[in-house]
């Protein structure tokens, strides 16, 4: 079931095929919540953008026209809700934006294979990606996400053309290594 | 001290360092929430869609201007049925939505949002207050007295 294509599950889903539907939520789940994460928005709003975007699709199973398309419709709505969030909390003086990826518990230590990545390794790269271009890091971001987004979906996701999505991507994988290169030079 | 291989890898190297210590997986329970969704789904309501909302930058009301946090007014609306809400936030992440229906006339209002239901019932002039309603995707969902078909509103993230 889980090669089965979009138009089918959600044909399943719309007939309250439960396992169908979870076979989609878990092809999306990532994706929708890296799109959220990358307005740096904290757990709670990236949880309630996530959440209104599926709630969304369960309201329009009958009417998504281009199945093969379902990625792009879910990172648009993701996309819509989250800036919605960072709009209203403007608006009223809350804060929503909070250092994603500081407090985080270190995923280099809950991955024990060959990828491994030494911790201090892992700190030194995540302090290198910091100091990016607040574009580099939500386009690096989204194409981390496994399974790994078409670039028609990223180009959906930070709302940019298709076609610099590639270029974009190899600038600011050489900005990164500058940096890892002035920070290995300056910590040595 | 970075390793050498580290800032001399190739793009597909770095990506996969990155992959190990950027990347984010959804965590647990918002797979499980958005795996439960499809229980919401009910093709028999009629769907009113949100058709103004004051937080819209395209529809600035001059209560945004004065900042301070002044209500939110939504609009959803059927072919038949229109829905106005205004959302009051509360001390405590809880709103309080006030509203009005017409065709004017009692209808029993439940409301979902992430905490549960929240029921109220409108009177016969079509108004309706719904307390302790949690931030997050809210609907609700009106049954008019003596119609057939109950109408939902859009899901809105509050």
């Amino acid at each position: 079931m889980t090669n089965l294509d979009n138009r089918s599950l959600l044909a399943a889903a719309a007939n309250g095929d439960q396992r169908s539907w979870e076979v989609l939520v878990d092809r999306y789940t990532n994706l929708v919540w890296a799109v959220a994460r990358s307005f740096r928005l904290g757990p709670i709003d990236a949880a309630d953008v996530s959440q209104a975007t599926w709630l969304r699709l369960v309201e329009h199973l009958d009417d998504i026209r281009e199945p093969d398309q379902l990625g792009s419709w879910l990172v648009t709505t993701a996309r819509r809700e989250a800036l919605a969030v960072l709009r209203r909390a403007a608006r009223a003086g809350t804060p929503t934006g909070e250092p994603w990826l500081l407090e985080r518990p270190d995923p280099a230590a809950e991955s024990p294979d060959e990828w491994a990545v030494r911790a201090d390794d892992a700190a030194t790269v995540r302090r290198a990606f910091l100091r990016l271009p607040v574009n580099c890091q939500r386009l690096l971001h989204v194409l981390l996400v496994e399974p790994a987004p078409t670039y028609a979906e990223v180009g959906a996701a930070l709302g940019m053309p298709v076609g610099s999505i590639g270029p974009t991507r190899a600038r600011c994988l050489s900005s990164l290594r500058r940096l890892l290169t002035a920070q290995g030079a300056h910590d040595g | 001290m970075v390793d050498p291989p580290l800032a001399d890898s190739t793009a597909e190297h770095l990506s996969e360092v990155l992959r190990r210590t950027v990347a984010e997986r959804s965590p647990e329970h918002v797979r499980e929430a958005a795996r439960a969704a499809l229980s919401w789904r009910d093709p028999d309501a009629a769907l009113a869609t949100l058709v103004a909302d004051s937080a819209d930058p395209d529809q600035q009301l001059e209560s945004a201007v004065r900042g301070g946090g002044p209500p939110r007014l939504l609009a959803y609306a059927t072919a038949d049925v229109s829905i106005d809400v205004e959302v009051t936030e509360g001390p405590t992440g809880a709103t309080t939505l006030v509203g009005h229906l017409a065709p004017v006339g009692s209808a029993h209002i439940a409301v979902d949002h992430r905490d549960g239901v929240a029921a109220a019932t409108a009177d016969e002039l079509g108004r309706f207050r719904v307390d302790g309603v949690r931030r997050g995707p809210v609907r609700l969902r009106c049954t008019l007295a003596g119609a057939d078909t109950p109408v939902h509103t859009e899901w809105t993230l509050l």
